[in-house]
């Protein structure tokens, strides 16, 4: 709570002219932002892309921000948003041919479990891959990622849960 | 919090997984100068995915191909022109121009041979009192659907001319005719005759007993009023059959005229032999007696002959043959007597053979529909499928960034 309280003012001073203001936003939010487009793409440098334009509309939108959400929900609605268009640009660009199956995710190599869980998030439906990078990965509570998503709380545990079997399914892990 | 928060290896391995590990990247620095750069709007074009549109403008040029193709649009087509034939008028007097304007309209449609001989005939057929003029116009209607509508239908059938004088020529008309009055009909064919004229009937039968009433009729008119009568006596009731038989008898009769004259000269000579020789013997008297005699009858055999020939040609011959226009109801059978046995039993029949029949319609209709609404039923879902896939895609809406 503090810190959203810091990051509006932060804002505040920003909508005034004070550039290093959103320096300290990003200070406290930019690596969390990195993470959840990391997640939602699967490469890192689409989620550098993704969020590089994700601040250049927060910049655009700090003028009118009224400090109704969480400046951390307000940055991670447009990061999602971002993500979501970019990942339309890249299935378009990468259009598989028709009725070809997509290739099943590659044996574990040299250990790399990693690589080999981010491959699977990246093959998880959106709706479930978005629950799952909120609440795991960042550690938001379901509340907040129904808030954040727009979608019921009970609909968020069920898109994380499937999300889990599946990843368990893919990975292996205990529960 | 509605989340544990035990962590399992699982959820440690996606958060190690996304977690972002790299060199700090300062990104908003360069946003912040990428925004003063960038113009405050740029401009976004939501557009469906370009198979979308391709899919669309496919099932669209299928539903326009099949909507000018199929069967069905044929199928109203040949309803509306069957719909001419059974419009065709049931009154006798006016029978040509309709169904001529029919057949036109038919040609003029293009939709020749589209139209079955058995339902035109029937269709025409069914004007019933139309009589031979009916009847010609659908022997050239059958005719002209045979053969390319380009090409002009052949003459219609004519009733023949009545020949001058000069030739002498028998003619005999025939008419079956269906009249739901046989009675009023024979005395009405009867009276058609011209007593003035030398015509006459000469002959009629009129049977009456109930269920096998019939008629017959042999009228004698005057050739040059052979179409009047007939004409007559198509309006009595439903020709059934009509025919004209015409006999050119102008060498018999030269012929017959030729013999008698010689046979007049042989007569004449016998009668000289007697009166020349009167002081021949008995015998030979006889002899020359019973010439003549065989001459004389010959003579008048052919006399009875040329008389006959020249009635013939005098009067023509018109035979009638009257029948009973519908059947006469059949007595009912007594009804049996109604048990709660037979009931039961018949109700059962009657339901079993329903339900039967129900489901042989039924079945049909779904072949019909499997057959005909195939390619439809295809094309729909196959729009519905890309409707759904655009529907899908747009309504994703991005979240709310109003904060």
């Amino acid at each position: 709570m503090e810190d959203n309280d810091a990051d509006i003012a932060a804002i505040r001073r920003f909508a005034q002219g004070e550039r290093e203001a959103l320096g300290e936003i990003a200070s406290r939010h930019e690596r969390a932002m990195l993470s959840l487009a990391k997640g939602l793409l699967g490469s890192a440098s689409l989620a550098e892309e993704a969020v590089q334009d994700a601040w250049v509309r927060a910049i655009r939108g700090s003028a009118t921000f009224e400090g109704r959400a969480a400046v951390r929900t307000w940055l991670y609605r447009i990061v999602i948003n971002r993500c979501r268009d970019l990942a339309k640009r890249e299935r378009r660009r990468s259009m598989p041919l028709p009725f070809a199956k997509p290739a099943p995710p590659p044996v574990q190599e040299n250990g790399d479990r990693h690589a080999l869980v981010r491959r699977v998030i990246a093959s998880l439906p959106i709706d479930q891959r978005e629950a799952v990078v909120l609440c795991v990965a960042l550690g938001t509570t379901h509340t907040a990622a129904a808030e954040l998503l727009d979608t019921p709380v009970g609909t968020v545990k069920s898109r994380v849960r499937l999300g889990l079997d599946r990843l368990r399914q893919s990975v292996g892990g205990d529960t | 919090m509605t989340r544990p928060n035990e962590h399992t290896d699982l959820e440690t391995a996606v958060r190690e997984a996304t977690a972002w590990d790299g060199e700090p990247t300062e990104l908003w620095r360069s946003a912040l100068d990428a925004a003063e750069t960038m113009p405050d709007h740029a401009p976004r074009t939501r557009r469906g995915p370009k198979w979308a549109s391709a899919v669309g403008l496919a099932t669209a040029a299928v539903l326009v191909i099949m909507i000018m193709v199929v069967p069905g649009v044929r199928s109203e087509r040949e309803l509306m022109v069957n719909a001419l034939a059974a419009d065709l008028p049931q009154t006798p007097t006016a029978v040509a121009d309709p169904v001529g304007q029919a057949l036109d309209r038919l040609f003029t449609d293009g939709v020749r041979g589209r139209v079955s001989e058995d339902r035109l005939s029937a269709d025409v057929a069914g004007g019933g009192r139309n009589g031979l003029g009916l009847f010609r116009v659908h022997r050239d209607a059958v005719t002209v659907f045979d053969t390319d509508s380009s090409q002009p239908s052949p003459p219609a059938l004519k009733t023949p001319e009545i020949v001058g004088p000069t030739r002498q020529i028998v003619q005999i008309a025939a008419l079956t005719i269906e009249t739901d009055d046989i009675e009023t009909s024979y005395r009405l064919a009867g009276s058609l005759v011209r007593i003035g004229l030398g015509e006459y009937v000469s002959s009629g039968t009129l049977r009456l007993d109930p269920g096998r009433e019939n008629g017959s009729l042999t009228l004698r008119v005057v050739p040059s009023r052979l179409p009047e009568v007939l004409s007559d006596l198509r309006r009595l009731g439903a020709v059934r059959d009509e025919s004209l038989r015409t006999d050119d008898v102008t060498d018999r009769v030269i012929d017959l005229g030729a013999r008698l004259t010689n046979l007049r000269r042989t007569e004449a000579e016998l009668l000289g032999l007697l009166t020349d020789r009167p002081d021949s013997s008995l015998s030979d008297i006889l002899r020359v007696n019973v010439e003549i005699t065989n001459v004389r009858e010959q003579i008048e055999r052919l006399v009875a002959q040329r008389d006959e020939l020249a009635a013939l040609v005098e009067l023509a011959a018109v035979n009638i043959t009257l029948k009973q226009a519908r059947e006469p109801e059949p007595e009912p059978e007594p009804e049996p007597k109604r048990t709660l046995w037979r009931t039961f039993t018949q109700e059962l029949g009657a339901a079993w053979r329903g339900g039967i029949r129900e489901l042989l319609y039924n079945i049909t209709e779904l072949v019909r529909f499997a057959l005909g609404g195939g390619l439809w039923i295809g094309a729909f879902i196959v729009a519905g499928w890309a409707i759904w896939r655009v529907i899908r895609s747009a309504r994703r809406k991005p979240l709310t960034e109003d904060a």
